[in-house]
């Protein structure tokens, strides 16, 4: 049986925060050209004017500012979602003792083995049932293979006979081919690229799709498509990967005696992740997430955090992290016992390793990687980061910072044009209070600033700033950029509240 | 009577021994690759055509608005252009403004900007940008540093492989030392209302210095406009 939830992205947010469930949600993700795009949206926002694949920057406009507690944009976090739903996955053991996610890179699928329950029909009742007092959105379909269960459960649902109000399609033994000829070529879980090709040469739906030669199909599009629909339809068997209910990872040492020396606690540290790795090693799961507890005696437990950008299976870039962390930690007593926890579990990434040289052809990505890890780990995750244009006029808000560890792994939205301006290198944290002397059309000829001062050769100006009104802080500010005798050049305005000075940037 | 023996133990002259060094750093300079500045006339400026990959260039300025960092940023964005790796911002005081950095040509995709706590801190952070093969410049200020964490950092951008573009701080001598490239830079009046930049740019060799007038458009950013040449090979004594 396949259980589908329709935008599951949106589900995850709704059911993990219950308590703004009234307030509208759009999830975004970078789209083409690096631009932040919605995926998917509540029937709030869609009744604002919201639809999927629109710029983020022109759903977030069609809220005032001061409506924001009303909607929440959330940026789309595949890795969660794929977390939520196999913690779903595990809470449906209830119903069947294997249940697994769909094989799609990111799944909204649960699929239940269904051999050998009694009556179907209330199996599937049941389950659904449950999914919704839970929470969930979904559509259900029971039939002999995995495919066809999938491809009626997202397709067949709107075209379905009436079946006297039951939220299931049980699809007869051996049906299964003829309930999916009318349903879209999508439904067997074909690639994209198959299915726009096949929509070039005008084939929508699954019965123009059999009419087609075999043999062709296998030249034009390969064996995978074939493989689509022999497994859709049985002739090719599909296994289900069940998910496990999994036990904590998790290993405490308890000394013998109480400790303090820091390079017996990263030996004890290397040995529990030795014993934690081999337990994960065999499902191809890292670790992106470690929590280490230190029990210091007669006083509170000290935990500190591990995290990596990536997950890993290798014990010495975990290490190498963890003994950043213990060189930074004051213990306040000596260490009775010590707790190693996996706090967040993630399938390892694989990648074909180069011929050729080492880390050019990916750019150096993982030793960058690495470092990004290393830095924020050692210096805390605030301090390595990110900068992000941000359309503001106002030079302290053109920008913004992300921690680099927080930062999805695309490039940054295109530069917006109103931060292509003129500016200098270096920005004052804040303003710095200077004195002008000014000619007659208020531009600057004198600097009078650290006991010095040099005559202005240049200026060009003003640049006119006037905004942050709706910040409650109105900026009106006339900008110069000025040159002095010796070549220099600084970033000035005057203030039109109260026509004072101020030194805010430099042209270093 | 016995004739004594004295074997004559060959030690090498200073001549050899400056003929022997003179050939490992060339075989040493061989190796390293060349990267171009962006402007043919600073890399014509630079000893061996351009800057050596592996190596830290200290951009020292007597005065805080001289154009250093724009100019040091200009070179770093030439050189990202061609590479993926990444640039790395160490930015203590917090006063690096990315909108001029990516008005430059850097891009903030590829930028990390490290905000260390303390000196100690800032060093190792220097350090472990310049050992790391994804990194292609590090940037940064860097206070007066120990000649043992000179070392470091020399040791370990030839490890690494990138650059890495101190930034002098004005009215300072030379924050770093022993090993290290020293781009002086003068801002320069300039001529017109253009808001072109016009900085001299001098370059230790020896006891000897070297200088150029460079001038550049800011509203392309990245083009230069042709040298003007100021008293080329003008003599200077050295300061180090």
């Amino acid at each position: 049986m396949c259980l589908w939830f329709p935008e599951w992205a949106l589900q995850r947010q709704n059911t993990s925060r219950p308590a703004d469930r009234s307030q509208s949600l759009v999830v975004y993700a970078p789209g083409g050209g690096g631009k932040m795009r919605v995926i998917a949206c509540s029937s709030g926002a869609r009744e604002r004017g919201v639809l999927p694949g629109m710029l983020l920057a022109e759903a977030q406009s069609l809220w005032p500012a001061s409506a924001r507690g009303v909607v929440r944009f959330e940026l789309h976090d595949p890795f969660a979602d794929r977390q939520a739903l196999r913690d779903l996955a595990v809470w449906c053991q209830q119903f069947s003792p294997l249940v697994g996610l769909d094989t799609a890179d990111t799944p909204d699928c649960l699929l239940l083995d269904a051999t050998g329950v009694g009556d179907e029909e209330e199996f599937a009742e049941n389950a659904v049932d449950a999914l919704e007092r839970r929470g969930c959105r979904v559509m259900s379909a029971l039939a002999d293979t995995i495919g066809a269960a999938w491809g009626v459960a997202r397709y067949g649902m709107l075209k379905r006979p009436a079946t006297g109000g039951s939220r299931v399609w049980i699809v007869p033994f051996g049906k299964q081919v003829e309930v999916l000829r009318p349903l879209p070529v999508e439904a067997l879980r074909l690639a994209e690229g198959i299915v726009s090709t096949l929509h070039e040469l005008n084939v929508f739906r699954v019965d123009q799709l059999l009419a087609l030669p075999r043999s062709g199909l296998v030249s034009r599009f390969g064996v995978e498509l074939l493989s689509c629909i022999d497994r859709a339809f049985g002739a090719l068997p599909e296994m289900l990967k069940p998910e496990r209910i999994v036990e904590p990872l998790e290993a405490t040492w308890d000394f013998e005696y109480p400790i303090a020396d820091g390079r017996l606690l990263a030996e004890v540290i290397e040995h529990l992740l030795d014993w934690l790795l081999a337990k994960m090693v065999l499902d191809y799961e890292g670790v992106q997430r470690l929590v280490c507890t230190l029990r210091p005696v007669h006083h509170e437990p000290i935990s500190f955090l591990v995290e990596l950008l990536r997950p890993t299976a290798l014990k010495r870039n975990l290490m190498e992290l963890v003994r950043l962390k213990l060189e930074r930690l004051k213990l306040p007593a000596e260490v009775e016992a010590l707790t190693v926890r996996v706090a967040v579990v993630a399938p390892l990434e694989f990648h074909q390793d180069e011929m050729f040289g080492g880390g050019e052809m990916d750019g150096g990505e993982n030793a960058a990687r690495e470092l990004v890890e290393r830095l924020s780990n050692r210096l805390g995750e605030k301090s390595v980061l990110r900068p992000c244009r941000q359309p503001e006029a106002q030079p302290e808000f053109a920008y913004s910072y992300e921690p680099w560890m927080n930062a999805p792994s695309f490039p940054s939205s295109a530069a917006p044009r109103l931060t292509d301006l003129f500016r200098p290198t270096l920005l004052k944290n804040r303003p710095v209070p200077i004195l002008v002397s000014t000619v007659l059309d208020g531009s600057p000829r004198q600097m009078h600033w650290r006991e010095q001062h040099p005559l202005v050769k240049q200026s060009w100006g003003p640049e006119r700033i006037e905004t942050g009104w709706w910040r409650g802080d109105d900026i009106r500010r006339d900008y110069y950029v000025v040159e002095i005798e010796n070549g220099e050049r600084f970033w000035v305005f005057r203030n039109l509240v109260d026509q004072s000075w101020f030194l805010h940037g430099v042209f270093g | 009577m016995v004739p004594i023996m004295v074997s004559r133990v060959s030690s090498p002259s200073t001549n050899e021994l400056r003929e022997r060094i003179q050939k490992i750093e060339a075989s040493h300079r061989v190796a390293r690759r060349l990267i171009s500045t962006g402007f043919a006339a600073f890399d014509r400026l630079l000893p061996d055509g351009g800057l050596a990959g592996g190596s830290l260039i200290e951009w020292a300025s007597p005065d805080e608005g001289s154009g250093a960092a724009t100019l040091a940023l200009t070179v770093a964005s030439h050189l990202l252009r061609n590479v993926r790796r990444k640039f790395v911002v160490i930015d203590r005081t917090g006063e690096f403004y990315p909108p001029a950095a990516a008005r430059l040509g850097i891009p903030l995709e590829r930028t990390i900007v490290v905000r260390p706590g303390g000196e100690g801190d800032a060093c190792w952070a220097w350090e472990q940008s310049l050992r790391c093969p994804g990194v292609a410049v590090t940037f940064g200020w860097l206070p007066s540093i120990t000649d043992r964490w000179c070392r470091r950092l020399q040791a370990g951008v030839e490890v690494g492989g990138g650059l890495g573009f101190l930034m002098g701080s004005p009215g300072c001598s030379s924050s770093a030392g022993w090993g290290v490239t020293r781009i002086g830079v003068n801002a320069l009046p300039r001529e017109g209302t253009h808001l072109g930049r016009c900085v001299q740019i001098e370059l230790a060799r020896g006891h000897r210095a070297t200088s150029i007038d460079l001038e550049w458009d800011h509203e392309t950013s990245d083009v230069p406009l042709v040298p003007r040449m100021g008293a080329p090979e003008a003599e200077y004594l050295s300061a180090g």
